[in-house]
């Protein structure tokens, strides 16, 4: 904790923002210089206020409310004064929490005019002292309290180490949820005849076939947001429309050149889980989820800027694996430079040209090895070889074991 | 004269102070409750909402702004106040469970208070036990309930549930709202009414209290 301390230290003289560490019933457990120096303010407004309990409850509030959305939280106390939370976890449990504030975003006038002297008569003699006192809190802008929060998030996460995928998964989660209930607004007025949108569904599969991951999640959501807005919270409806678009998104995936065995096995296993799936919540992140590997599976890459032309190169590839093919050839076949589509294409796949083909042909030859009644001499050939021994070395590297062997462990299956 | 979009965008920058002034100055130019809610500050949170949205503003803004909202409705409120005579029935609101929003839930209680119905408010996230235990002490005609979170929208389904547990569902009107909250999902919970907005509800809470008089 000693560490933890001296990093929060260092925050609060930064920012020169206050810091606290309290435990889970908001005892503190640590406080920074610089918080120390608030207190003559804190003590001050308490005497107007006098509400120190809700206080330390709403410090304990803000905390569980930062590890529920994605690990930060900024937050007015009863007293009106900001704070910014977020919390240490240890196995997605919180333990503790740390506090920066109090700070102010509205100016000490305004401060002292609707929060105070909005809610108590006061006398001019107490006036006085609060509009003294207060001016030992920081006034901090809007844009710089955000910042704040984000880094007192980025220190503690490094503190906590492991968690950070833990809040980034909430975090993933929260965006989803706002893009659904972003259509869901969108669609009210409408209040349409209660069709299901299929030139969407249209639109999906076919970014799904192209691995246009960015419009598929697009459109995904949207979707989501029409069965959402449909079925209301009848789960049993939810899940049978998500059951009918896993399956689709599957077969767009094998369209789109994925392993169909791959896809199918994969598929098998997500047709299980659906059951299990108890929340909106849940279900959107479990499609996005299927979403990301089919489209991986498609295309294994993130930022596509040439998938049309990749996507033709490819095709090209696999129609014509089984020979000799070149560089040259396919490149040509997409009307590039090879040079060009070259560098694209490794770009793009994050594989070479030459490491990509070698990939489909091994794949290929695994579906040829299964078919026992194939002569292994014949396969190294039907996938394009000249070479056999060239082709048992480029297997070998990438399977870890020889085609022989491949062949053998699946007879016995 | 004060200019709408003057409120708009003092509430934007989240000026409570300012906010206030101007509310006031305009009901005191003849301008009606109505439109300073609608074409001033609602107007105002609609910009913030869709600029966090586009995130060009943060949660930061967002509070201040909303701060500022409440901060002018407060100073709107007598002038929503239609009757002036005794209650005509009694609703209790509140934000569900997991969810703090309460700008939306505040200006529910507002506009039924300015029908004449008495509105006892739970706050914000309120379980739907504390709904019940609400109703057991008061014995309101209306239960409303706000949510504005996709995630908290089911709690409304849990509301429903332990009125139906306890045995007094057909007791009283649950009623329903929130950004995400649709016709469709009010059917699919069991719920009585669903409104799009605040004046609507006060609306469709009037009309319960009549038909119930007249039954
Ligand atoms: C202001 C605001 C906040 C403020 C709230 C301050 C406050 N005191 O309420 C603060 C900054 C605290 C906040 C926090 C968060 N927020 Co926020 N917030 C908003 C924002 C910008 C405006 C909401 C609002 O007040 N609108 C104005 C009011 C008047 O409208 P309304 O609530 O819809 O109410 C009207 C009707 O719906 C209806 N109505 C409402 N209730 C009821 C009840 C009944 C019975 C009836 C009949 C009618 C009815 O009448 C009202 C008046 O006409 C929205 C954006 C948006 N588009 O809604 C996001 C938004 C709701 N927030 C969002 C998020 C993600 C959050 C946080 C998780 C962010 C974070 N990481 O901290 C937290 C969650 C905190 C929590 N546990 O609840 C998301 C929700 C996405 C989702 N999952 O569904 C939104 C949609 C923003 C976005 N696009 O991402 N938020």
């Amino acid at each position: 904790m000693e560490t933890a301390y001296k990093i929060f230290d260092n925050f609060s003289t930064l920012c020169g923002v206050g810091v606290i560490v309290i435990d889970k019933n908001g005892q503190i457990l640590y406080a920074s210089e610089e918080y120390k120096r608030h207190i003559e303010a804190e003590n001050a407004l308490e005497k107007v206020f006098c509400n120190a309990d809700q206080c330390q409850v709403s410090m304990v509030y803000g905390s569980y409310q930062a590890q529920r959305f994605g690990g930060r939280y900024i937050f007015f106390c009863p007293k009106g004064l900001i704070h910014c939370a977020s919390p240490l976890v240890k196995n997605g449990e919180m333990y503790a929490s740390v506090i920066a504030g109090p700070l102010l975003m509205t100016d000490y006038e305004e401060y002292l005019e609707v929060d105070v002297k909005g809610k108590f008569s006061l006398s001019p003699e107490i006036l006085q002292e609060l509009g003294e006192k207060i001016r030992l809190i920081p006034f901090i802008s809007p844009e710089r309290v955000q910042a704040m929060s984000e880094q007192l998030f980025v220190n503690v996460s490094y503190i906590c180490g492991e968690t950070q995928k833990a809040l980034g998964y909430e975090q993933e989660q929260k965006r989803l949820q706002a893009a659904i209930s972003e259509y869901i607004i969108k669609m009210k007025p409408a209040s349409d005849s209660g069709w299901y949108p299929l030139s969407t569904e249209d639109q999906l599969l076919q970014s799904m076939s192209s691995g246009d991951k960015f419009a598929a999640k697009g459109l995904l959501n949207e979707l989501l947001s029409h069965i959402f807005f449909h079925a209301g919270s009848d789960m049993e409806t939810i899940r049978s429309r998500v059951l009918e678009l896993t399956v689709l998104l599957s077969r767009a995936a094998v369209k789109g050149g994925a392993d169909a065995e791959m896809i199918f096995g994969l598929n098998y296993t997500y047709l299980h889980e659906i059951e299990s799936l108890k929340s909106v919540e849940e279900v959107t992140f479990w499609l996005h989820d299927i979403l990301n590997k089919f489209t991986e599976f498609v295309f294994n890459f993130n930022d596509v800027k040439h998938v049309d032309v990749i996507h033709k190169a490819i095709s090209y590839m696999k129609s014509n694996y089984m020979r000799k093919i070149t560089l040259e050839e396919v490149a040509n076949s997409v009307y590039l430079s090879p040079s060009y589509l070259s560098t694209v294409f490794k770009n793009e796949t994050g594989s070479a040209f030459n490491s990509y083909l070698n990939k489909l042909r091994i794949e290929e030859s695994k579906k040829l090895l299964r078919n026992q009644r194939i002569p292994l001499s014949d396969i190294s050939n039907m996938v394009g070889y000249e070479d056999q021994s060239y082709f048992t070395r480029v297997f070998k590297k990438m399977t870890g074991i020889s085609p022989g062997k491949y062949r053998q462990s699946h007879e016995r299956l | 004269m004060v200019s709408m979009e003057e409120i708009s965008q003092a509430l934007q920058k989240g000026k409570a102070k300012i906010v206030q002034e101007l509310v006031q100055q305009a009901l005191d130019e003849g301008v009606s409750a109505k439109t300073v809610l609608e074409e001033g500050l609602l107007a105002g949170m609609d910009v913030i909402g869709v600029k966090f949205k586009n995130n060009e503003v943060y949660i930061p803004e967002v509070l201040i702004a909303a701060r500022a909202m409440n901060a002018g409705t407060t100073v709107l409120k007598p002038y929503l106040n239609e009757s002036g005579e005794a209650a005509i029935g009694k609703a209790v609101i509140g934000t569900v469970k997991g969810d703090l929003h309460d700008i939306g839930k505040n200006l529910v209680r507002m506009m039924l208070e300015g029908k004449g119905i008495e509105v006892i408010d739970l706050g914000v996230d309120v379980s739907a036990e504390q709904f019940l235990d609400a109703y057991q002490k008061e014995h309101p005609d209306i239960i409303g309930c706000s949510a504005l979170l996709t995630t908290t929208m089911s709690e409304m389904k849990n509301v429903v549930n332990a009125f139906e547990a306890a045995g007094v569902r057909d007791k009283v009107t649950i009623m329903i709202g929130g950004a995400p909250v649709t016709e469709a999902f009010c059917q699919s919970i069991g719920a009585d009414i669903y409104t799009p907005d605040a004046a609507s509800a006060a609306e469709a809470a009037k009309q319960v209290l009549t038909n119930k008089h007249n039954a």
